[in-house]
């Protein structure tokens, strides 16, 4: 199910109000149930792979448990990392490696006949498999107690608000939420509310009016844009995928808030980062911890400590060549994990060496004057915006060219996109920014005042009259293909 | 206070009546999104003959003018493509007629057709794909086509238009790449499946797909409001429009210059659609279209020349036939708009693109005297 549909708009209602209504324990089959439906809304089939992860990683995570013997302990953990992984590789990543195998092979002169692969992806596989690795691990690394209540396990992997794209939530975090029952407050259902409908906003106002304009800007041939298109494209996809994303972990952190479930924020302001260092505290924060605790430290040798609620930019990071290889690694890893194309490792790449860029010039110290920040965030911010290109490109020869563009000087004297695209750009830019110093300067001032009571029913009026204007399910969530 | 901090009436119940109220008061200011464009002086005009349509404001209703079509004796078609300067009849009055259906008049003696499409803002790729989906499917006897200068700085294929195949091989002129026939028959079937407003993720027969698809439907039968949303849409984004002239200071006599890379986009089209009718062995004429030039032109004199020499040049390149009416219709038959500013309504503005019934019968008359040249 889609949460810019209205099927999920009458979805929501009933399982929150059947939440409370309930007992403990059936409030917990009748979530896990609730969810699988949620799921099974897309391709009921897949359902029974979800499932599957949650048994494999709940049986395993006893076992690993109970067991002393450390090579047994590693022996299953590779068992369910293979299973998961393996998973994870033939629904992703098969087609992609068949493909880029006959390239090989052809190069070398071989021509091997393989076979033509069309598998589609589950949705969410990437999210799930993710969390249940990260339980299992921390079982293993003695971090947290396996959880014997099943269906405890099974909410923690399908809980509908984070299942299909995130946030990537920790089981130390959630499933003692589960078994604490909170009283029934109208605070979770307002503050819910308000998140609910202002990821609906951003979603069907905003990323899905701006897709349209950065899906046409990207399908011209190279040879028509500019290098001002470029930028302007890697810009309007920039913020379209921030409003489309942010959306969806503020209706998914709504969601579980009226439930009385809290899930850490996923996004700060990500385009007001002052450096590609200070973006990643920002920007998809749950992946940037979790790929910091389960990949970053243990690929640079560094001892894993319990959670806190860091980014791997705030690591105290090793210097040498084994630190840099490692966030080379990583990235690339975390890129792949986008997606099964080159651009995306491009992508996570091209971080890599913003962060160590970074860390090389020695600006790795927070704080400093305010221009200097301001300094920061007017080369951060173009620096992070190009990204968004590998990202978006449809293979590396035509990102290839966008960038090519933009090193050739004449490529800056003319424009092949409307007028508009570059307007468009300039007052989401300037939005982006009031919002930050409202949300800074003045929100602060009037929390708890009737004036900010009344300015919030005002926006919250209008935005339900936009939402229900603009609410289509004419695109799903970028993050739901990876 | 306390009210103010915890109620759910307050925070929750408050704000969706108001957004729904607030929908309810503006229900009866919104138009149709195109009327919005055309403004309140322009008509938008398509005839018929007896119930059927011989003018088509969308592909989808190519089935009604067939019917009609065959009924008639199936006689051979002049397709007129255009925009919406071919629907639009400024100063409307219950009788006047566009030149679609003054040259329709005028063919009767010959045992020949005429059928018109028309989209606002129509740009070339838009046309092309047109005609690669309706020539197969009708007895086409020659092609109209204007090309405006303003169109050719519109780029989208517009979702009534929009398919994969077809779009995809027009940006990449891969036309004769696929049959001409396997395409159409897949605009067909997929413009059938996505005029529906809610398409991509209601087609289909996932859970989610059947649900959604019978929520909007009942929706839309029993509340008026959703029934109205795309009018709502077109609201919202006209206000923008209108904010943007506003601020920037943008009127309809403000100059135009060509968007290089749209302009290539849209060239590559009208080269498309020469070597189209070129190799299908069906006439084709291309046309100036009538411009109110009295005053000076909302277009950079430079471009504005260079666009209509390379048209000429290639047009006799490919054997189709070229006119250039731009001088046709005198001053008297143009109208005015409502200024498409914030406070607009009651300011009036030239319109360079619509004209009145009598504009529409000199071009009417025009065009048969070309097409009996060309036939």
């Amino acid at each position: 199910m889609i949460f810019n549909s209205v099927t999920f708009l009458l979805y929501l209602p009933v399982v929150v109000i059947l939440y409370w209504l309930l007992p403990q324990k059936t409030r917990l089959w009748m979530l896990a149930v609730m969810s699988l439906l949620f799921y099974a809304f897309w391709k009921p089939q897949y359902t029974l792979l979800l499932l599957f992860a949650a048994v494999l990683d709940y049986y395993i995570a006893i076992a690993i448990h109970r067991q002393q013997d450390k090579r047994r302990r590693r022996r299953l953990l590779i068992i369910s990392l293979v299973l998961n992984l393996g998973i994870l590789f033939y629904f992703k990543y098969l087609v992609f490696f068949t493909e880029n195998l006959g390239d090989v092979l052809s190069v070398l002169g071989m021509q091997l006949q393989l076979p033509h692969l069309e598998i589609l992806l589950p949705v969410g596989i990437s999210f799930y498999t993710f969390e249940t690795i990260s339980y299992t691990v921390d079982v293993y690394r003695r971090h947290l107690e396996p959880e014997r209540n099943f269906i405890s396990y099974l909410n923690f992997l399908v809980y509908f608000p984070h299942l299909i794209a995130g946030p990537v939530l920790r089981a130390s975090h959630i499933l003692p939420q589960y078994k604490k029952r909170l009283p029934f407050r109208w605070q979770f259902i307002n503050d819910g509310f308000s998140m609910l409908v202002y990821g609906l906003f951003l979603k069907v106002v905003l990323a899905d009016n701006i897709a349209p304009i950065a899906d046409h800007g990207f399908a011209m041939p190279t040879n028509a844009v500019s290098a001002l298109d470029v930028w302007t494209l890697a810009f309007l996809f920039g913020f379209q995928i921030y409003f489309d994303f942010a959306a969806y972990s503020y209706i998914a952190i709504g969601c579980a808030r009226m439930m009385g479930i809290h899930f850490h924020d996923n996004f700060n302001f990500p385009y007001m980062a002052v450096s590609p260092k200070a973006f990643w505290k920002r920007w998809h924060i749950s992946l940037s911890t979790w790929i910091r605790d389960y990949l970053y430290l243990p690929l640079a040798g560094k001892k894993v400590e319990l959670q806190k609620p860091q980014a791997i930019s705030e690591v105290q990071h090793e210097t040498n060549a084994k630190g840099y290889l490692a966030l080379l690694a990583t990235w690339a890893i975390m890129g792949f994990w986008h997606g099964a194309n080159w651009t995306f490792i491009v992508w996570g790449v091209y971080h890599a060496l913003l962060v160590a860029g970074y860390r090389v010039l020695g600006h790795n110290k927070a704080g400093g004057s305010r221009i200097k920040k301001i300094t920061g965030w007017c080369i951060s911010l173009p620096l992070l915006m190009l990204g968004w290109i590998p990202f978006r490109s449809e293979n590396v020869t035509v990102m290839a060219a966008y960038f090519k563009k933009l090193c050739i000087p004449q490529q800056y004297l003319w424009l092949g996109l409307r007028e508009n695209n570059y307007l468009i750009a300039a007052v989401l830019l300037l939005l982006v920014i009031a919002a930050y110093l409202f949300h800074t300067y003045i929100k602060p001032y009037l929390s708890g005042t009737i004036w900010g009571y009344w300015l919030k029913y005002v926006a919250l009026s209008a935005a339900v009259a936009l939402v229900i204007v603009f609410l289509r399910p004419v695109s799903q969530f970028i993050y739901f293909q990876f | 206070m306390r009210f103010l901090k915890f109620s759910p009436v307050f925070h929750v119940l408050l704000p969706i009546a108001s957004g729904i109220f607030l929908l309810y008061a503006f229900r009866n200011k919104v138009g149709t999104a195109e009327d919005i464009g055309l403004g309140k002086d322009t008509y938008r005009y398509y005839p018929y003959a007896g119930k059927y349509p011989i003018h088509l404001k969308s592909p989808r209703q190519l089935s009604q003018f067939t019917i009609g079509w065959k009924q008639r004796g199936e006689d051979s078609v002049y397709l007129w493509l255009g925009n919406s300067q071919l629907h639009g009849i400024n100063q409307y009055s219950p009788g006047q007629v566009n030149a679609v259906e003054a040259l329709q008049q005028q063919l009767q003696p010959y045992n020949t057709e005429v059928m018109g499409a028309s989209y606002p803002n129509a740009n070339m790729q838009e046309l092309l794909v047109s005609a690669l989906y309706f020539v197969p499917l009708l007895k086409v006897k020659a092609l109209i086509v204007p090309v405006f200068f303003d169109d050719m700085r519109e780029d989208n294929i517009r979702q009534a238009l929009q398919l994969p195949g077809v779009a995809a091989a027009v940006k990449e002129r891969r036309i004769y790449v696929d049959s001409i026939q396997n395409i159409a028959a897949k605009f067909l079937q997929e413009t059938g499946e996505k005029d529906d407003a809610v398409a991509a993720y209601t087609t289909g027969s996932s859970p989610q797909a059947v649900t959604e698809r019978w929520l909007n439907r009942t929706l839309r039968d029993n509340w008026q409001i959703w029934k109205k949303r795309p009018d709502y849409r077109g609201a919202a984004f006209n206000f923008l429009y209108l904010c943007r002239n506003q601020l920037l200071g943008i009127h309809a006599g403000t100059v135009r210059h060509v968007i290089p890379g749209v302009y290539r986009q849209n060239y590559m089209a009208i080269s498309a659609l020469l070597q189209f009718c070129r190799d299908q062995n069906i006439p084709l004429v291309i046309y100036i279209p009538p411009i109110r030039n009295d005053i000076p032109l909302p277009y950079n004199s430079n471009d504005y020349s260079k666009f209509k020499n390379d048209i000429e040049r290639d047009c006799r390149a490919e054997g189709a036939r070229f006119i250039n009416l731009e001088n046709l219709l005198p001053p008297g038959v143009w109208g005015s708009k409502s200024a498409t500013r914030l406070n607009g309504k009651d300011m009036e503005e030239i319109d360079f693109m619509h004209f009145r019934a009598q504009g529409h019968q000199l071009l009417a008359d025009t065009m048969f005297k070309i097409l009996q040249a060309v036939r």
